[in-house]
């Protein structure tokens, strides 16, 4: 995360989004190792989880945390489980890592969970194998497994992206239930504009590797500041709102390996301008806390609408 | 529609099991009723989208239609003969006016190859052509999809996701098919090259005068692409109407449910949705009567009983819009 900071918390949602490439899982991942919880903040290299600076935490504390106060789920719930143990111990390992629970009421808490999230016959799946699963209900046994020591902050890596869209709707349906019910913050990783126009509070768009634009749900989708967000918004089909022609973005995201100089997006950017190509744009701040790394938006002359 | 040109391609009745076979003899224990009973009609120039979710049976229809499985019952009118028993030899000039685009990019090019004799191959494969004109055509066509022509002397690990579909589309169009079947050719892409590749297409179709049929799940692509939709569930067609109709007044509860659970990309339009309960029962023991009724929040006793007919509901006159449902009217 370049030059963005964010604050999140309790019961609220921040959508990153981004296309293959952009960082969004990376960030995750960093986020997993080092970060957040509620009143998380990322600043300047600082990731504060209530206050407390998780990069400077020592590893057993920061493993306390993990699976505990901060949980995740990931995009591939077949390569996320393993496929050798039983659904319901995995669920429960973190009940007993960090609870010191019994056998006895790990398994209950396993059984517990699995019928919270939406699993029939809860007593009996308990004993499966992962692969006695379906898809969904992989994904249901994931979101059982990070929801198992009630964490403050749930990060979910694409998780619905393998999913069918029927089965994508229920577990949608089911992690805005759970949110609610235990007032988690949740960090959700997608690709999908229309999953983030129903989950998120707040967005933040990546590309190339960094944070272009910052800002409420409602902004974005209303008033994107930034021309990435407002090509990748027009790229997107949509039922509800018919184009004679998707708008598509000419070229393709910039090779990471190759250092390149100016703003990343520059070189398929319709309205970059001489500095864009020289010089890398900082995050600016605009009203409405929300943030844009263009420079377009520095200029008000030059800025759009 | 009298006085109607001849369908492209008319499919009755057409099925395709698998069998499943176990125990030390490989004995047949079961079936998969991968695609079972669709039909429907293709006109030249039309757009087929044929969605639907994992397991519902559309890329097996998809590759049942180009005669890459062998159909189990049914005829598969192409151009007005049934090719769905016809011969290899017989199979050949069928073959050159059809094409396919696969989904995976990574996987459908063979990655010893270059790309010119990629492209190439259906030409080799139909005897057609010298290898000059070959290396003519391949760099003509390589143009015509968006790329150099220098890529024709390249492998395919040199481009990315959204030039290897081009390359795809490129093969499919070398011998100037009248049909293609397009099988989720953009479901492996990111949504600003995946816009890049469907623009691509319809300005072909525009350009070859060409007639799909496009497989997806992603219902908002097949809108934006189609122009008829036919919704599939276990093997059969719920629903087939002009795409306008369809999204405007769905009326197979099964695609209403598809339709509100697509996600939609206006946070201003956060609506409660009806969200289907449980899963799709699996092909080898598709449920009894409607095979939908086991989801289906408005099933009767009569659903469960009875296989429901695909009939045409339309008042308007102007298209067909069938429904295979008992509770939709007349």
């Amino acid at each position: 995360m370049d030059g963005l900071s964010y604050d999140l918390h309790a019961g609220r949602t921040l959508a990153v989004v981004g296309e293959s490439g952009s960082g969004k899982s990376v960030h995750a991942l960093s986020l997993m190792r080092l970060l957040p919880v509620p009143p998380a903040r990322v600043t300047a290299g600082e990731v504060l989880y209530r206050g407390r600076d998780l990069l400077t935490l020592p590893d057993p504390e920061m493993r306390r945390l993990r699976g505990d106060r901060l949980a995740m789920i990931f995009q591939e719930p077949m390569t996320s489980l393993n496929p050798v143990m039983r659904v319901g111990a995995q669920i429960s390992e973190s009940v007993v890592l960090h609870k010191g629970a019994s056998a006895a009421a790990a398994r209950a808490r396993a059984v517990e969970l699995l019928r919270k999230v939406g699993i029939p016959a809860p007593e009996k799946r308990v004993d499966d194998y992962p692969h006695q699963f379906s898809g969904g209900m992989r994904q249901r046994a994931m979101i059982a497994m990070a929801l198992a020591c009630d964490p403050d902050v749930l990060i979910a890596d694409e998780p619905t992206t393998a999913l069918d869209v029927t089965i994508q709707a229920q577990i949608l349906e089911l992690m805005k239930s759970l949110q609610r019910e235990f007032k988690m913050a949740l960090i959700l990783i997608t690709h999908n504009i229309g999953v983030v126009a129903e989950m998120a509070d707040d967005v933040v768009v990546m590309y190339a590797g960094r944070a272009v634009e910052k800002a409420p749900v409602q902004d974005i989708f209303k008033s994107p500041k930034h021309p990435y967000t407002r090509a990748l918004l027009g790229s997107v089909p949509s039922i509800y709102l018919r184009k004679d022609r998707l708008a598509s973005i000419p070229g393709q995201p910039p090779d990471l390996a190759v250092p390149f100089k100016g703003c990343p997006f520059a070189p398929r950017c319709t309205e970059a301008l001489e500095r864009c190509r020289a010089d890398d744009p900082p995050a600016f701040p605009l009203a409405g806390g929300r943030m844009s790394n263009c420079w377009l938006v520095d200029s008000p002359a030059a800025a759009p609408r | 529609m009298s006085g109607a040109p001849k369908p492209l391609l008319a499919v009755r009745g057409l099925k395709k099991h698998f069998p499943v076979r176990g125990g030390l003899l490989k004995k047949v224990v079961g079936w998969v009723y991968a695609v079972d009973g669709v039909s429907f009609t293709l006109e030249e120039g039309d757009t087929l989208g044929l969605v639907g979710e994992s397991g519902c049976g559309k890329s097996t229809l998809g590759r049942t239609l180009m005669r890459l499985y062998e159909p189990t019952e049914g005829a598969i009118e192409f151009q007005g003969r049934d090719i769905a028993r016809a011969s290899a030899a017989e199979l050949m000039p069928a073959r050159r006016e059809m094409a396919m685009i696969f989904q995976d990019p990574y996987a459908s090019l063979n990655p010893r190859m270059t790309v010119s004799d990629i492209v190439t191959a259906p030409m080799s494969a139909h005897g057609v052509g010298t290898p000059a004109e070959r290396r003519e055509k391949a760099s003509e066509i390589l143009q015509v999809v968006g790329l150099r022509a220098q890529a024709a002397s390249r492998y395919p690990h040199e481009f990315s996701g959204g030039q290897r579909q081009r390359i795809g589309i490129a093969r499919a169009l070398i011998l100037n098919p009248k049909l293609v079947i397009a099988d989720e050719p953009v479901s492996a892409l990111d949504v600003s090259i995946r816009a890049q590749v469907v623009n691509l297409m319809m300005r072909l179709k525009e350009r070859f005068k060409l007639t799909y049929v496009f497989i997806a799940h992603d219902l908002s692509i097949v809108e934006y692409i189609s122009s008829h939709v036919a919704v599939m569930y276990l093997g059969r067609v719920m629903e087939k109407a002009a795409a306008k109709t369809l999204y405007a007044s769905p009326k197979h509860p099964y695609t209403q449910a598809l339709i509100s659970a697509n996600p939609v990309p206006d946070p201003a339009r956060r609506a409660q949705k009806q969200v289907l309960k449980g899963e799709i029962p699996s092909p080898m023991h598709p449920p009894s009567g409607c095979v939908f009724h086991t989801r289906c929040p408005l099933a009767e006793e009569r659903c469960r009983a009875e296989a429901p007919a695909l009939r045409d509901v339309d008042k308007t006159g102007t298209d067909e819009h069938l429904v295979a449902c008992h509770l939709v009217k007349d």
